[in-house]
């Protein structure tokens, strides 16, 4: 009968593409094949992004009087890395990676120096992270390319899958970047910039500044009845000064202060809102560790309470224009800040460090 | 009719809605996936007047916090005290 003859022929199907499922590589191939395919148009994406980054930069190069900002661009991508200093043996790592940090700082400056040498200080640092913004995304298809041509050369799926698994988050990424490159075009503040913006809410604009130190400022002034001595980055270029550096200065001109209370953005979890604030113990910075180290050996050293007040913000939002609910955010911790204050014995001054960068903030 | 019916048996039915199925979860694998709604957000300068007010204006380049500028409501001098971005979409819930 008719029936008996499907049977035995469904049988025979099922074995056979249970044999090629299970004693072949068929199916890791055409997984390979398909997962390639995939990451090779979110590669032609991720070039898209890049070339998208690249004509804002130019744009906003050749805006300013750049002749060939083309070139410009070209030759700072690929250059200025820094290399890490050895760990093996620790001793003076902090100092060298300081020094290595602003020597390359130096050159990154002198650089765009060299091809805007009449330009206003805050063109020069929106264009230093206009560079720096291109060279990433450079770097990031670079890398890309480098795992899919590995996968493709040594036929290695795991590697395979496991970029296309992650390429979303990858395009998401360089899609930051490339709208970073909007905020920082237009001059706008971005949400890193929470911590010197908590500092002139805490302040206001008109209350005496110096710089401490390059691209640095102190400001002073009266909280709650305390003197309050306030560090940021100078603006409204894009900077993030040299906090851990200006504290130390400023401490120690002080002589003595009643604490120390840093302010900056976060990162936040998944779960949580942008805008939420917290505090605690520390010093909340996101810098390499030299700026970091530095805070925490004068608190130590002075025996000084060291606070910490943070923003919660995603990485997007830290790099892109400044949300509504950051300056909420900044309302919120700044009333926290004050909250501290009052518990604090009025008659020294306190410091407060505003961490982040200072575009579109003066 | 019947002729072809008695044919049809209960393995060709089984093996056609098998096929149906794979056919139907490859075609909805290959839909391109709907691309992320994101209205791009506007960007706003929040100005205090000397008064106490505060206005909220479209963001206009050269515009950053601590400027000085006029109040666009009474003339009096103010300041911008924030830049942000307001987005028009609200963010989904989880
Ligand atoms: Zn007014």
């Amino acid at each position: 009968m008719a029936g008996e003859d499907w049977t035995s022929t469904l049988l025979v199907l099922l074995i056979l593409s249970s044999f090629l499922l299970n004693f072949t590589d068929i199916p890791q191939r055409i997984q390979l094949w398909r997962w390639s395919s995939y990451i090779r148009k979110r590669i032609i994406q991720l070039f898209e992004i890049e070339q998208d980054a690249r004509r804002k930069a130019v744009k906003y190069l050749s805006e300013q009087g750049l002749k060939d900002p083309g070139k410009a661009i070209d030759d700072f991508v690929d250059n200025y890395f820094l290399i890490s200093p050895v760990s093996l043996e620790p001793t003076d790592i902090i100092k060298r990676l300081r020094h290595l940090i602003r020597e390359r700082n130096k050159s990154v400056k002198a650089y765009v120096k060299g091809i805007f040498p009449d330009a206003p200080e805050e063109v020069r640092q929106n264009a230093e992270v206009m560079f720096e913004i291109v060279s990433v995304l450079v770097l990031i298809n670079k890398l890309v390319k480098h795992y899919f041509q590995l996968g493709l050369k040594y036929s290695n799926w795991i590697l395979m899958m496991q970029l296309a698994l992650e390429m979303p988050m990858i395009v998401r990424l360089a899609k930051t970047y490339d709208n970073a490159m909007d905020s920082f075009a237009s001059g706008t503040p971005v949400g890193d910039g929470a911590g010197p913006l908590a500092v002139r809410y805490l302040l206001s604009h008109d209350v005496p500044e110096r710089e401490v130190v390059e691209e640095t400022l102190v400001l002073e002034g009266t909280v709650e009845g305390r003197r309050v001595l306030a560090i940021k980055a100078k603006g409204p270029g894009s900077s993030v000064g040299y906090p851990g550096e200006a504290l130390r200065k400023v401490v120690e001109e002080a002589g003595k202060v009643s604490a120390i209370i840093t302010v900056d953005a976060a990162l936040k979890l998944e779960s949580e809102e942008t805008g939420e604030v917290a505090y605690g113990v520390g010093a909340a910075i996101g810098d390499p560790g030299p700026e970091k180290i530095e805070m925490e050996r004068v608190a130590a050293e002075k025996g000084v309470p060291l606070y910490a007040v943070v923003i919660k913000m995603s990485e997007e939002d830290a790099i892109t224009t400044m949300k509504e609910e950051i300056v909420k955010g900044v309302r919120k911790a700044v009333e926290v800040i004050k909250e501290i204050i009052r518990k604090l014995p009025p008659e020294e001054p306190v410091v407060i460090v505003g961490v982040g960068n200072t575009v579109g903030i003066r | 009719m019947v002729q072809l019916l008695n044919e049809i048996d209960t393995y060709t039915i089984i093996l056609l809605l098998m096929l149906a199925a794979m056919l139907t979860l490859l075609i909805f694998s290959m839909l391109p996936r709907k691309a992320e709604q994101q209205e791009k957000p506007s960007i706003k300068t929040l100005i205090r007047c000397v008064d106490g007010h505060e206005v909220e204006r479209d963001f206009s380049k050269g515009d950053y916090v601590g400027k000085k500028v006029e109040c666009p409501q009474c003339g009096k001098e103010a300041t911008i005290i924030a830049i942000y971005s307001k987005q028009a979409l609200q963010p989904r819930k989880p």
